[in-house]
């Protein structure tokens, strides 16, 4: 098995555009990256060729228990520019925007399986919601970004 | 469109700056796993599905386990200062803690002198004598709120741990919550000492 270090410095940006996705904020991002790594350093039990998989799942978990917490529902997160998660190409900073515009729960499963490769399956294991859901999620961002993208990508 | 995705993506990278500070962090924790705490969550109405999470903290860290949204629906001290925090979801039910925070914490016990004296909640107590690798001492007093604390302490006396649990009669199931810390570094979450006054008060967790 990697050392934690070792995996930290495998899967951070993994772990951290995960959280970017789902979180539409740097900030948030930063803070989930430090507790999944800081969690991962308990962790014992991890199966060998398994660890990126677990660090998708907690991190989506981190993801999700920050979006509903009360604190966060009673604080306007800042709007972060493009450009601050973007280099200057204006095609790439319109397609973030556009994912931006989705619902946390769409853009995850758009990262999920437009970046990473995960099957439907795969993804409904790291969210723990079924199959069908993340289908139907994945149609429903595919129709917005469809409508959102047409003259840029289609 | 797969392909325009991949590039967005590709280039969200953690910044440099937060790498170090992660990493950082990452050291101090592995630099300082001589004091580790358990926190015990609880469901209402969920004996069986009782949870543990082991929190490696810093001696002066603040530590927060998170477990969900949910209303602050009481806060309750510790005998050492640690403070648990309990949440109710919006439907009214009770889904466990939502802090401990260990920044004040202080042991129950102090080693001096070859003697391990009890000190906690007002009483100062040597108990060298009372405490091995098997065995430990318990104290227990109620609070204000009526609920009973458990206090433990057991080990070699120069290298005690100690625990806390909480236990509500007026609740099912009774016991609410409750955290270890090991003295001893690389020590297991169920030293013999723990294990054994856990089986003698009846505390359910593992």
């Amino acid at each position: 098995m990697h050392d934690v270090m070792e995996l930290f410095h495998l899967y951070k940006d993994d772990v951290y555009r995960l959280a970017v996705s789902y979180t539409h904020s740097v900030h948030d991002a930063e803070d989930v990256c430090q507790t999944v790594f800081l969690k991962l350093m308990e962790q014992s039990g991890i199966t060998p060729g398994k660890e990126k998989a677990w660090l998708m799942q907690v991190t989506a978990n981190q993801c999700r228990s920050l979006l509903r917490s009360v604190w966060r529902k009673r604080t306007e997160p800042l709007d972060e520019e493009a450009e601050e998660i973007l280099s200057e190409q204006p095609v790439l900073q319109g397609i973030w925007e556009s994912i931006r515009k989705l619902k946390p729960k769409y853009r995850i499963v758009v990262y999920l399986f437009y970046y990473e490769g995960y099957t439907v399956k795969e993804i409904a294991d790291i969210l723990h919601i079924s199959g069908t859901a993340v289908t139907t999620r994945l149609s429903r961002a595919r129709q917005v970004l469809e409508a959102e993208l047409r003259e840029e990508v289609y | 469109m797969k392909e325009r995705f991949q590039e967005v993506y590709e280039q969200i990278r953690m910044p440099e700056e937060c790498s170090s500070r992660i990493e950082q962090a990452m050291q101090c924790k592995r630099a300082d796993r001589k004091k580790y705490v358990t926190g015990y969550r609880w469901k209402h109405g969920f004996a069986a599905a009782l949870a543990a999470a082991m929190i490696l903290v810093a001696a002066d860290a603040t530590v927060y386990a998170y477990t969900g949204s949910g209303f602050i629906s009481r806060v309750m001290s510790w005998a050492n200062n640690a403070i648990f925090t309990e949440e109710v979801d919006e439907e009214g039910n009770l889904v466990g803690t939502a802090a401990l925070d260990t920044s004040d914490m202080t042991a129950p016990a102090v080693y001096q002198n070859g003697h391990l004296w009890f000190t906690a909640n007002g009483e100062n107590i040597d108990i060298t004598s009372q405490v091995s690798e098997v065995r430990a001492y318990i104290y227990d007093y109620t609070d204000g709120e009526g609920i009973t604390h458990y206090l433990i302490v057991g080990g070699a006396p120069e290298t005690f741990g100690y625990a806390e649990f909480l236990y509500d009669a007026t609740k099912d199931p009774g016991w609410i919550g409750g955290y270890f810390t090991s003295g001893k570094v690389g020590e297991t979450i169920n030293p013999d000492w723990l294990e054994n006054a856990k089986d003698e008060l009846g505390i359910p967790w593992p």
